[in-house]
């Protein structure tokens, strides 16, 4: 029960919502569309689910061409961002209403469809609710209600466009989890549209990054976290400080700081302009004086304390260079006992080591007459890591 | 008790004044003068206002109205919904023209229409001289009272359904349709049950309009008593003949009849509605 996308491209009069899209989904598997608002997630979920049909390429379900097909031949179950139940029909009849729509031949009789309702409506958990009239229901219920509903048609293929997307933060973590567990339970081959990193990394086996109509990168959440493809990544999935910098002797280096390239990078032209990403949680925060190693290190002054719990946020004013791209504070994240160990005040100074970065050479262009552009080249993502 | 015992504590200003101008208001344009027609009626009494409202020639314009207006009434119901869905769902060029044209009964001289109706529809008339042969006369028939009540009653049906099915989210017919249904399933179990309320509205209003029709109605109708003559022409008769007292026991017969007709329509509309509220 594969899902195959080729080239796919998709145009609304001048806007290209698909550019492009080259897909391949296991059988099985449990998939994350991911991106900003506009970047064609729920155009490539419509076109595969066949509510939506391409101007260039195809979908193959199941190794089958199924470009053209009508939405009942490609044996889909769709749930709406805004579950889409009957308003006039009870919880039991809309899960009813894909049984008692099959044509007479192939409908079984009262008595199965009573049973089969029952047991979907035991699986989302809601049996209870069975006389409900879906304006009785609360989000989170009308949301397992809209996914029994998509799964009494026994479809091979699951697609949930924005699946929690109007629910609150507490019943939307707990129906991402439900939603793993059914799953594992169920393994049909699931494909789940989000804008929320936190839903794809905590539910999906496997991410893929949309951006503009192109996929940007697929992976499973560590990859996608750990080894960002392209500097959309970097910056859409977690938190991150953007540096200028440069390469020299086979070191990375941006205002004071320096990182060892690793042994596999290839080499760079030297002094190659780079622009470097770095997590919150990649820069060490130490005193100055704690070490030998700490002198050496840029410092900085605590602006500002944010406690979030589990972590620790800190916005440091770098006082030694340290190139920031666009903003003047640098973001670090220590974890609860690591800032308590320390216990900085704010307005104390500090000496900041960055522990990885991501960094892609940065291509010039002088397009603009004077004006130098500079562009970061999508092709070379690379990492820096402290010894 | 306070007289306002019932208000409810609101953020609204003016309740009161509010409420006091709707009534005030209404009382001057519907209440007081439908309230005259019962008062010059009651001149009557019991005995001679059934007479009236029960000779055979009343009983069979009130037939006439009633029954032309029902008619009327269920054809639009049907073809107004299918012109407001073609409105709505299929673009094609030239639309907006034709969506100016459906208000046209609204704007036309009801006489106008009963001319150039009568014009189409006489025996002798551009359709008419066609249907003749065919044995069907429309004109000076009942048949032509019906045709005329659908040319004034159409705006209504398409101008409450349109609204709502424009607003109908195309996700529950996407969804009817994923799950299996096929498009008439879609309509008659999805779309049809949201549209219900307004269809009857629609209904509702072109009904009453069917039943108040004087104007389009006399042209066409060739008025014979006890075959094609509508009630309101009869109360013309009656005031032409200084007959007030009978003219409004039929008025207030009509309205008797069109109160109860509308009720159950409403009640008809609660019902459904109600049915899944919350």
């Amino acid at each position: 029960m594969s899902i195959t996308a080729r080239a796919i491209t998709k145009r609304f009069g001048a806007f290209t919502a698909l550019d492009d899209i080259n897909l391949d989904v296991e059988s099985g598997d449990l998939i994350a569309l991911l991106g900003p608002s506009g970047c064609g997630k729920t155009t490539l979920l419509r076109v595969i689910a066949g509510m939506e049909f391409p101007d260039e390429g195809a979908v193959l379900l199941d190794g089958e061409d199924m470009t053209h097909a009508h939405i009942q031949r490609r044996e889909v179950g769709f749930v709406f961002q805004h579950y889409a139940l009957f308003r006039h029909m009870t919880v039991f009849e809309n899960v009813a209403f894909g049984l008692r729509s099959r044509p007479r031949r192939e409908r079984p009789s009262e008595q199965a469809i009573r049973h089969k309702v029952h047991e979907l409506l035991e699986l989302v958990q809601l049996g209870w609710l069975a006389d409900r009239f879906p304006a009785q229901l609360s989000g989170g219920q009308r949301q397992r209600i809209a996914l029994a509903r998509a799964l009494a048609i026994e479809p091979r293929y699951l697609l949930l466009d924005e699946p929690f997307g109007a629910l609150d933060a507490s019943v939307r973590k707990e129906l991402r989890r439900w939603l793993r567990h059914l799953h594992d339970e169920l393994h049909v081959t699931s494909l789940f549209v989000t804008h929320d990193q936190e839903e794809a990394m905590e539910v999906a086996s496997r991410i893929v990054v949309m951006n503009k109509g192109r996929i940007e990168q697929v992976g499973t959440p560590e990859e996608i976290y750990d080894h960002p493809a392209t500097p959309f990544v970097s910056t859409f999935i977690g938190n991150v400080n953007v540096l200028k910098g440069h390469i020299s002797n086979g070191r990375l280096l941006s205002g004071d700081w320096q990182l060892p390239l690793g042994e596999d990078t290839p080499s760079v032209a030297k002094g190659a302009s780079i622009t470097g990403y770095v997590r919150p949680h990649d820069i060490a925060l130490l005193r100055p004086q704690a070490t030998p190693e700490a002198a050496g290190l840029p410092r900085g002054r605590v602006h500002h304390i944010q406690p979030m719990g589990g972590t620790y946020q800190f916005e440091i004013a770098p006082l030694d260079p340290v190139e920031l791209l666009d903003k003047s504070i640098l973001e670090v994240e220590l974890s609860r006992r690591d800032a308590a160990h320390l216990n900085l005040a704010v307005g104390e100074t500090v000496a900041m080591q960055a522990l990885t970065i991501h960094w892609y050479e940065t291509a010039v262009s002088q397009a603009d007459g004077d004006r130098q552009q500079e562009e970061v080249s999508a092709e070379t993502p690379r990492r820096a890591v402290a010894t | 008790m306070s007289v306002l015992a019932w208000r409810r504590p609101s953020l609204m200003p003016g309740f009161g004044l509010s409420v006091g101008y709707t009534v005030v208001y209404l009382s001057l344009i519907v209440l007081i003068p439908l309230s005259a027609v019962f008062i010059e009626t009651s001149e009557l009494g019991w005995g001679r206002f059934w007479d009236t409202v029960s000779a055979p020639r009343v009983v069979a314009a009130l037939q006439t109205s009633f029954g032309a207006s029902l008619i009327a009434a269920t054809i639009n119901a049907v073809f107004g919904l299918l012109v407001a869905w073609v409105l709505v769902r299929n673009p094609f060029p030239g639309r907006k023209l034709i969506d100016g044209l459906v208000d046209l009964p609204f704007a036309l001289p009801t006489a106008v229409a009963g001319i150039a109706l009568t014009a189409i529809y006489a025996p002798t008339g551009w359709i008419g001289q066609w249907l003749q042969p065919l044995g069907l006369q429309i004109g000076y028939q009942p048949a032509g009272i019906v045709v005329a009540l659908i040319f004034i009653g159409l705006p209504f049906v398409v101008r409450t359904v349109q609204p709502i099915l424009e607003d109908l989210d195309p996700e529950f017919e996407e969804a009817a349709v994923s799950l299996g249904a096929n498009r008439w399933t879609t309509f008659r179990r999805v779309v049809l049950p949201e549209l219900w309320p307004a269809l009857l509205t629609g209904y509702a209003l072109a009904f009453a309009r069917g039943v108040g029709e004087y104007g389009s109605v006399i042209f066409i109708a060739g008025n014979m008593p006890m075959v094609s003559e509508i009630a309101p022409l009869l109360i013309v008769t009656k005031l032409e003949q200084f007959e007030y007292a009978e003219a409004t026991a039929i008025a207030a017969a009509m309205l008797v009849l069109s109160f109860v007709i509308l009720l159950c329509i409403n009640g008809l509309q609660w019902w459904r509605t109600n049915r899944h509220a919350a």
